[in-house]
């Protein structure tokens, strides 16, 4: 049997509680997460594809000036980080593109620049449950602090120049994690389709599974498509209003749906929690699907002991990257046949991280 | 063939890489850009924030107005979360000049 030790560390350098996505947000039963991208060259240099290596050193030795003597700020050169390092930073959706270099706020990482990918500059934020205006101000203000550093390229006639013709205009483009598996089950999910596609938004599942009752096929990116059509606040207030429309259909049809269905929700809940506390090795996506499960089962309230923002943090805590650093900074104790993997030890490791969550969860309705 | 003359690039390589090489791309191929926006149902002018060294061309009151008329449309179209949204933006910019009106 693997030890068990205490697994609820986000990272080496941050309280887990710091990170933005352990903190609570608006609306986070239905809304896992908001995050917005702004991208932006340097007047002086071509965009990235055409750039030489010389200039390539010139725009991330311009940007790491930029940054110097800015509290809070971490900058990295991501020719020196490990993998296991990169990965950390992929599964906190910092690193979603090859780029020479990640500049980190480290107060709570919730606001990051990339540098060299495929523009110059890409500056993300992320913010816990819906709050578009709040995503939308940090990434504003760290252009603003750029801007009295760096000359960005810009026509009256463009607004700001990207290497993609869909970028430029704002540069700003907005994502929504939601959880919906109401609209899901209920058999609804094709009129959200509708209504997202006709605001020209896009929605993307997070995960692709075949199996109907895996919960992760519940989680959902609606995002902006576009950056040159009205302003910035046209473009944030175009995706808040839909989410919210979503947002207002899940819980009314949440109650609606169970109501009707006791024994489907019932069934579909008591699956997954026979899953997580019966597995020895869960898959990251088998993770996902239960974390899903039980946070639907605790808006059903079918049971209590942990919160939404506990299981939309749990998300992130069974990745590879932070099980992996779990794994090389702790002494764990695995079984013989799970010490030889390190894939199979990452496995196990989930498992217990799950385990360790649910411990405190009572049934609030009788499930046997 | 229109060749951009900072980063070499032609319009046929920026459509089969879908990578535009630099900001003079923008000048040399601008008709083409539009054609390309407008295939995806983008058209009519920017109306976004610009760098500091572009934007001065824009008032408060051009806001201010742009902000009423968006509010108006949004309460038309029955979307008053987006209404709600603006209302808020357009009490900050009216705020704003008062303020500045009573510092004058």
């Amino acid at each position: 049997m693997a030890r068990k030790q205490k697994t609820d560390s986000s990272n080496s350098k941050n309280d887990s509680s710091d990170i933005w996505f352990a903190q609570s947000g608006k609306y986070d039963d239905v809304v896992i997460s908001t995050r917005a991208r702004l991208v932006r060259n340097l007047a002086d240099f071509p965009f990235p594809v055409k750039m030489s290596d010389d200039d390539r050193r010139r725009v991330q030795s311009l940007v790491y000036d930029a940054f110097s003597g800015a509290e809070e700020w971490r900058f990295l050169d991501l020719s020196q980080v490990s993998e296991p390092g990169k990965q950390i930073l992929r599964d906190k959706n910092i690193l979603d593109e090859d780029c020479g270099a990640a500049v980190i706020n480290y107060k709570d990482e919730s606001t990051c620049c990339l540098v060299n990918g495929i523009e110059h500059i890409k500056i993300i934020s992320f913010n816990s449950g819906l709050d578009c205006e709040k995503t939308m101000e940090k990434v504003y203000k760290t252009d603003e602090f750029l801007q009295e550093k760096l000359q960005f390229a810009a026509s009256i006639d463009f607004g700001y120049l990207t290497s993609q013709i869909k970028d430029c205009g704002t540069g700003l483009k907005f994502s929504v994690r939601v959880f919906i598996p109401s609209i899901v089950l209920s058999g609804q999910f094709e009129s959200t389709v509708a209504l997202v596609r006709s605001k020209k938004l896009s929605i993307k599942p997070v995960f692709k599974s075949e199996q109907i009752a895996d919960f992760s096929n519940c989680l959902f990116d609606i995002g902006t498509t576009s950056c040159a059509e009205g302003t910035e606040l046209d473009q944030m207030a175009g995706i808040h209003s839909v989410v919210s429309v979503i947002l207002k259909t899940e819980r009314k049809i949440r109650s609606e749906f169970a109501d009707n269905n006791p024994t489907v929700v019932l069934n579909f809940f008591k699956q997954s929690w026979a899953r997580a506390m019966y597995s020895l090795l869960l898959s990251y996506e088998e993770a996902v699907s239960i974390i899903s499960a039980v946070k639907w089962g605790l808006q059903l309230k079918l049971i209590k002991g942990i919160t939404e923002t506990e299981l939309n943090s749990l998300y992130y805590r069974v990745k590879d990257g932070h099980l992996k650093y779990l794994c090389d900074s702790y002494a764990f104790t695995f079984e013989d046949d799970v010490k030889s993997s390190v894939a199979l030890q990452i496995k196990r490791l989930r498992t217990i991280v799950i385990q360790q969550a649910f411990e405190g969860i009572v049934n609030e309705k009788p499930v046997s | 063939m229109k060749c951009c003359s900072v980063c070499g690039s032609t319009f046929d390589k920026i459509v089969k890489s879908q990578r535009i090489g630099c900001a003079e791309c923008y000048y040399t191929f601008a008709d083409e850009f539009r054609a390309t926006m407008e295939s995806y149902g983008i058209s009519g002018e920017y109306k976004g924030s610009l760098p500091k060294r572009l934007k001065g061309y824009r008032s408060i009151l051009v806001d201010r107005m742009t902000m009423q008329i968006k509010l108006e449309e949004a309460v038309a179209a029955e979307d008053y979360e987006k209404a709600a949204l603006y209302r808020d933006y357009l009490k900050v910019l009216n705020h704003g000049t008062e303020t500045k009106d009573g510092q004058q």
